[in-house]
């Protein structure tokens, strides 16, 4: 049975989340967990006094219900155990998190999985900015694991992105993979400007049937079929990110870019 | 009696000039030499009498009582955020960044949508600047991006790019970039007229012309390619190129990724000889926060130590998400700063503002619950230090008397309330 909280609060005040994972709620007693002071505002004040609580943790499962959209840093540092959350969520969520699998219902705020290093994400409405990027001034953003958006997102999507997957169903706002170092991602609807700038090496498959604006630094490479998609398109099947494979299996084109900074990145487009 | 006071400095703009030679007569200044139109706007006409009252919710009340008022508003809340400080001198930053720090609130100093992304590019990338007089004394080129110093900063030209530099030989070569025909392109050798939203297309264009790599297309966000390869060899055999950046360039969340690229263009010129960016704005207003915590701006005290996000913790984006309940705004005039979203929650929650002149204020008397305390002028009632857009540090102090309290002096009373009432 999965310990369930379920937020009541009814002001729009900051609550910061973070720490509050599966693996730091198993082995606690309800009480302890209720006890449990988070911070609202600049105010500490026990997660009970604000959220109903009820089940345990043992078996690894958090479920939150309700509105969490200003509830900040879910499931941040994660590293196992799966975190459900039916309504949205605000900024930070999945931040630097190592393992395990976060599932969100309803929409999230900007940094969706900012610095993840592991562990898989599942948005079932749209998301941000920034998802799976960086931290200001942070060298690198994602560097492991996979977020799956169903809905859409907003600019600079997996920004200094150093490995990993991102596959979003919906549009994505400009700068997509800027400045990425590797990984991989999926596009399926529009897109906008300046994807890949400054992408050092990584994939992008901008799959939407309307070619989105390319930056003057990317040169065509021809049509392919290459199996790596065609595997792509079944990996992203198997984890439930539907309506892509038959995609994959088309002959896409391949840019390469961004010469500006090495020119090893690869960009795929639809035919 | 008839009063001269020389070397006066101005903060109508980022130029900061110092050089103002102000007349006072019978307590009112009559004259200011060498002001700019907005330089004539903070001086002429201001008298040394010159006060007003402070206000509670539109009545007339005592400073006490509106002291008392705004302490009750701040110690009462949850999720305090202080704004604006983008005329203050570096005293008045300092308390205000105790304030935020003791009660556990948020600061983010008010600065324009281009310099908050320029902030977050230089933490990506690094900047090559120098001073307003390195750029007078030894730019040969000058590049101005998404900018119109002839109206935003109308002694610019006079005092930085007409006088012969030390170090030249010969004039300079000035040009602009902007989307629209705006007063200073009568000023420069070379007006490009780009695409709106295209800087950051024809900034990596540029910078791959000078990399030497092969770009593809005859025209780049509404310029020819040959047009850009030219100044890109302009720029390659400049000995000392100087950019200067403006509002022009804000393209939403991608701002910063433009200047990014010019910050790396900028790099790649000093590869070859000297080159330097500036932002054309207001005074810079982050560098107390920044020496005191580490960040800029967007600095958040809840947790007990300063937490920073540019934007999560942005006065804008936390009054379009509501997730702050009481408001302290120090200079009204920062509210210009504020997108449409974020200044129509103004009037949800109780608001202390700290203004000097009520009769210019952005805000209009709709505010709810607001508390409205009148302080001095700093560049005309009072002393300090404040940053050029350079950087430079420059002192200000009284030109004509004022029965009103020093922005510092009113924001201590209230910080010594606040801490009186929550113990």
């Amino acid at each position: 049975m999965a310990l369930s909280v379920t937020c009541n609060v009814d002001s729009n005040l900051p609550i910061d989340f973070s720490g509050l994972t599966p693996e730091w709620a198993q082995g606690k007693s309800l009480t302890e967990i209720e006890n449990h002071r988070v911070l609202i505002g600049h105010h500490r004040v026990p997660l009970a006094d604000f959220c109903k609580l009820s089940g345990d943790a043992s078996d690894g499962r958090l479920e939150l219900v309700g509105d969490f959209s200003h509830a900040h840093g879910i499931g941040a540092g994660m590293t196992s155990g799966l975190l459900s959350l039916v309504g949205n969520a605000g900024n930070h969520v999945g931040q630097r998190m190592r393992g395990g699998e976060i599932h969100i219902t309803g929409d999230v705020h900007d940094s969706l999985g900012c610095e993840q290093r592991g562990g898989i994400i599942r948005v079932d409405g749209s998301a941000g900015n920034a998802i799976g990027g960086s931290l200001a001034g942070s060298p690198r953003g994602m560097t492991g694991g996979t977020i799956l958006i169903a809905g859409d997102v907003g600019v600079q999507t997996g920004k200094q992105m150093r490995r990993g997957l991102i596959a979003v169903a919906g549009s994505a706002g400009e700068l997509v993979g800027h400045n990425m170092l590797a990984g991989t991602i999926v596009v399926l609807g529009a897109c906008g400007g300046s994807s890949g700038a400054g992408m050092k090496r990584g994939t992008l498959y901008l799959l939407s049937d309307t070619r989105p604006p390319l930056l003057p630094t990317f040169r065509s490479a021809g049509i392919t079929n290459s199996p790596i998609s065609s595997l792509l398109g079944r990996n992203l099947e198997s984890l439930g990110f539907k309506g892509s494979a038959e995609r994959f299996k088309q002959p896409l084109e391949l840019l390469h870019g961004d010469f500006l900074s090495s020119g090893k990145g690869e960009l795929f487009l639809s035919n | 009696m008839a009063q001269q006071i020389d070397n006066v400095t101005c903060l109508g703009c980022g130029c900061l000039c110092d050089d103002l030679v102000v007349h006072i007569s019978e307590g009112q200044i009559v004259k200011a030499e060498r002001a700019c139109s907005l330089g004539e706007k903070q001086f002429v006409g201001r008298h040394a009498d010159e006060g007003c009252e402070a206000e509670i919710d539109g009545e007339k009340v005592s400073l006490e009582a509106a002291i008392e008022r705004a302490a009750e508003i701040l110690a009462g809340s949850s999720a305090p955020l202080i704004y604006g400080l983008s005329l203050s001198p570096v005293e008045t930053h300092r308390v205000a960044i105790e304030l935020a720090d003791r009660m556990g609130g948020v600061i983010d100093p008010a600065i324009s949508p281009f310099h908050r992304a320029a902030l977050v590019a230089l933490q990506a990338v690094g900047i090559s600047t120098c001073t307003l007089g390195e750029v007078k004394d030894r730019a040969d080129v000058m590049v101005f991006w998404g900018c119109d110093p002839a109206t935003t900063h109308p002694r610019f030209f006079e005092r930085f790019v007409d006088p012969p530099g030390q170090f030249l030989s010969e004039s300079r070569q000035v040009v602009l970039f902007s989307d629209q025909q705006n007063a200073t392109v009568e000023l420069v050798d070379d007006f490009f007229q780009l695409d709106p939203d295209s800087a950051f297309e024809i900034l990596i264009t540029l910078r791959a012309i000078v990399q030497g790599v092969a770009v593809e297309g005859k025209s780049i966000g509404g310029i020819s390619l040959d047009r850009l390869k030219q100044l890109a060899a302009e720029l390659s055999v400049a000995s000392y190129s100087a950019h200067f950046f403006g509002p022009g360039l804000v393209n939403g969340a991608s701002t910063a990724a433009t200047l990014e690229s010019l910050f790396l263009l900028v790099r790649q010129l000093n590869s070859r000889s000297r080159c330097a960016a500036i932002g054309l704005g207001g005074p810079t207003t982050e560098n107390v926060l920044t020496w005191q915590t580490g960040y800029p701006c967007g600095v958040n005290f809840s947790a007990g130590f300063p937490q920073y996000d540019a934007n999560s913790y942005s006065a804008d984006q936390l009054l379009a998400r509501r997730e702050v309940d009481a408001l302290l705004i120090i200079g009204s005039e920062s509210i210009e700063y504020l997108s449409s979203a974020a200044s129509d929650r103004l009037g949800e929650l109780p608001v202390v503002l700290l203004e000097a002149r009520q009769d210019v204020s952005k805000l209009g008397s709709s505010i709810a619950g607001s508390v409205r305390i009148p302080v001095a002028q700093p560049d005309l009632h009072s002393e300090g230090t404040v940053f050029r857009m350079d950087g430079v540090p420059l002192p200000l102090r009284p030109v004509i008397g004022s029965p009103l309290q020093s922005e510092s002096e009113i924001l201590a009373a209230i910080m010594e309330r606040v801490f009186e009432k929550c113990g």
